[in-house]
């Protein structure tokens, strides 16, 4: 049941849930790694579920997503295959810094988003980076152009790694090299994260899957539940004021960062 | 007009996503009622115990009749899960090639290389 919770606070202010289910996990008792395998496989079913109306909307940019895919694929293995050798402990300062990283990117995320692309380079045009999208509130089709796809590389095989590593989508850092590096639209680079994130967390999901730390019971009702979660999660929050989701978005982060801390020092 | 090229392949993303979490979800609940315990337990009978992911196919579906109703759901239904962003870049891959798009035919093998490996635990 705590996992349609967690869902439904992650959507609400705007973290995948397993940055919520993990510590809540080990709160319960659960080993990290164990939570961390479990959510990984987890995700795969939240970000399909809004991938997939994303796609038909139109709004993830296809293309770039299988291109982005190679480094986050790869970044999420790597990580995978690190959380199943060092010690746990280790996992729990990882988790709080990742969560300070997400917190710090939420809050300066820029509202307008990124000026457009006037001129690509040669790969970026070369992958045909570019594509439209209809924009409601305008009532316009918005077309845009993406640059500088070599530099996102590196950046999406860091968010893959981290992903892989903590069981978690990495879809801020994700978002951020969207519209930092490539220079997407806000509404694009979040479609076209959770687009990504599947294929990552099937990546990741697939080294945890044969290293003896995924549990199907554990693993089952986190995707249920999460799932819900978000679909509810996606129906209350155009009805809450902007002020309650910042403090629930604040309060969310501060009992999950202290909660992992503590978690750590405590093992240490 | 090449930023349309790709909509019937969003389509087709798009239904092979809903169809694949909407199933998993489905068979994971009615498995999860089945066990008749919304708690965590982490027994040993729930750990994954496969070489690799294909594997675990080939054993979740040799083993239906000796395992239990509850765990055969649960186990579909994972396996639908994680089979479900796999699917999409075969279909990826058919529709490149289809449309004679063969950048993005290597691409998508890429991809597809790399998921495959890893599920395979090579």
């Amino acid at each position: 049941m705590f996992s349609v919770f967690a869902g439904f606070v992650g959507s609400l202010v705007g973290l995948g849930g397993a940055t919520i289910t993990t510590p809540m996990l080990t709160l319960f008792g659960v080993p990290i790694k164990y939570a961390i395998a479990a959510s990984m496989v987890a995700i795969i079913a939240t970000s399909s579920g809004s991938a997939s109306s994303y796609v038909r909307e139109k709004l993830s940019n296809v293309r770039a997503a299988f291109y982005l895919e190679i480094f986050t694929a790869v970044g999420a293995i790597v990580g995978a295959f690190i959380t199943r050798v060092i010690s746990p402990v280790w996992l729990y300062f990882f988790f709080a810094g990742f969560l300070l990283t997400s917190f710090y990117a939420l809050t300066n995320r820029q509202r307008r988003g990124p000026a457009p692309v006037l001129k690509q380079d040669k790969l970026s045009s070369w992958l045909k980076l570019e594509g439209s999208y209809f924009d409601k509130p305008s009532g316009k089709v918005v077309n845009y152009r993406l640059n500088k796809a070599a530099l996102a590389s590196p950046g999406m095989f860091v968010a893959g790694l981290a992903a892989g590593m903590l069981g978690v989508g990495g879809g801020v850092f994700k978002v951020t090299i969207h519209e930092l590096v490539l220079g997407m639209p806000s509404k694009v680079s979040t479609a076209t994260s959770n687009f990504i994130i599947g294929m990552t967390a099937l990546a990741g999901a697939s080294v945890y899957f044969t290293s003896g730390l995924l549990y199907l019971d554990l693993a089952a009702p986190l995707a249920v539940g999460t799932t819900i979660g978000a679909m509810l999660g996606a129906r209350v929050l155009p009805r809450l004021a902007n002020s309650t989701v910042r403090l629930l978005f604040f309060a969310v982060l501060v009992v999950v960062i202290a909660e992992m801390l503590y978690k750590g020092v405590m093992a240490l | 007009m090449t930023e349309k090229t790709d909509s019937s392949l969003e389509d087709l993303i798009g239904w092979v996503l809903i169809v694949g979490v909407v199933s998993s979800v489905v068979f994971d609940v009615v498995g999860l009622a089945k066990t008749g315990s919304w708690s965590l337990t982490l027994s040993p009978t729930w750990l994954v115990q496969s070489p690799n992911f294909f594997s675990f196919i080939g054993s979740t579906l040799s083993s239906l009749g000796s395992a239990t109703i509850a765990y055969n759901l649960i186990a579909i239904g994972i396996i639908l899960l994680m089979i479900t962003p796999y699917v999409r870049v075969v279909v990826s891959v058919l529709y490149y090639a289809v449309t004679k798009d063969f950048r993005y035919v290597g691409i998508t093998l890429l991809v597809l290389a790399i998921i495959t490996a890893s599920l395979l635990a090579l």
